[in-house]
């Protein structure tokens, strides 16, 4: 679940890196996600998860 | 006793090499002078938890201040005169008593050094960084910190573009304390999140 979009946009560093210039700069969100989601058999509250930053391309839009 | 290092010596790996040639070619080219990374590191070195203390005290006695710091971490920091070196957004994630938040780069060493200073060695080593992601509350518990299970462990891990910092709860019985007694109080570890102030402060009056 997305939480919030990160303020400042920024490049794709993951297409930089490799000398592959990203284009437009896109927005990174705050992707909320329960632990229990993560780890099978996560033995601690069904209410504890993981926050982090997303970067659009990484995303698809639900609806 | 026998404590020093026998790691064999080993001729550096692709990614040292590349780090040693960029290193090398920065200054060379003319894209860095060495005066600026001697004082980069110099900034570096003198930034400490005090600061990161000190914004807390604020919040908690400053309610208007509080409710900018949530809204913008850097720009309320930037009031105390404490200023950014470098790009990310500082997001500032309040415990509350059914919220305990938590911080952690699993990929590397984030971590919000404009506030704290320079990360714990075990912060930037592997077992926090895989374990506070998958076992956070067996984590906590080796940090001497036990969180009930009705409150929820909220871990944010910082990637690129974020760095984080817990405003820890204050703890009852301070009430009418100056902002320098409350700073006191603060640590590292409770602005981590591996600590919280009133289980490791038993002490208060």
């Amino acid at each position: 679940m997305v939480e919030a979009v990160i303020p400042t946009p920024a490049v794709n560093n993951e297409e930089e890196a490799f000398g592959r210039n990203a284009g437009m700069k896109r927005d990174y969100y705050r992707v909320a996600i329960p632990l229990t989601d993560l780890w099978s058999g996560y033995a601690g509250s069904p209410a504890d998860g993981l926050r982090i930053e997303v970067f659009e391309n990484l995303l698809e839009r639900t609806e | 006793m026998h404590s020093h290092d026998h790691t064999p010596i080993t001729a550096p790996g692709y990614y040292e090499v590349m780090e040693i040639a960029m290193r090398e070619l920065l200054p060379e080219k003319g894209l860095i002078r060495p005066a600026e990374i001697r004082r980069q590191t110099e900034v570096l070195d003198s930034r400490t938890p005090q600061l990161g203390a000190k914004v807390v005290a604020k919040a908690w006695l400053d309610s208007a201040f509080r409710a900018r710091l949530l809204q913008n971490g850097r720009t309320a920091c930037e009031e105390l005169g404490i200023t950014f070196y470098d790009d990310p957004e500082l997001i500032v994630l309040e415990n509350t008593r059914g919220v305990h938040n938590l911080i952690v780069c699993t990929l590397c060493s984030c971590y919000p050094r404009p506030v704290l200073g320079l990360p714990p060695g075990w912060y930037k080593q592997k077992p926090y960084r895989a374990r506070a992601v998958k076992q956070p509350r067996a984590v906590l518990a080796e940090f001497g910190t036990v969180i009930p299970d009705d409150v929820e462990i909220r871990i944010s891990d910082s990637t690129a573009a974020v760095r984080y910092l817990v405003l820890p709860l204050r703890p009852a019985g301070t009430e009418g304390w100056s902002e320098e007694e409350l700073a006191a109080l603060v640590t590292r570890d409770t602005m981590i999140g591996v600590a919280t102030i009133e289980q490791q402060s038993r002490r208060i009056p």
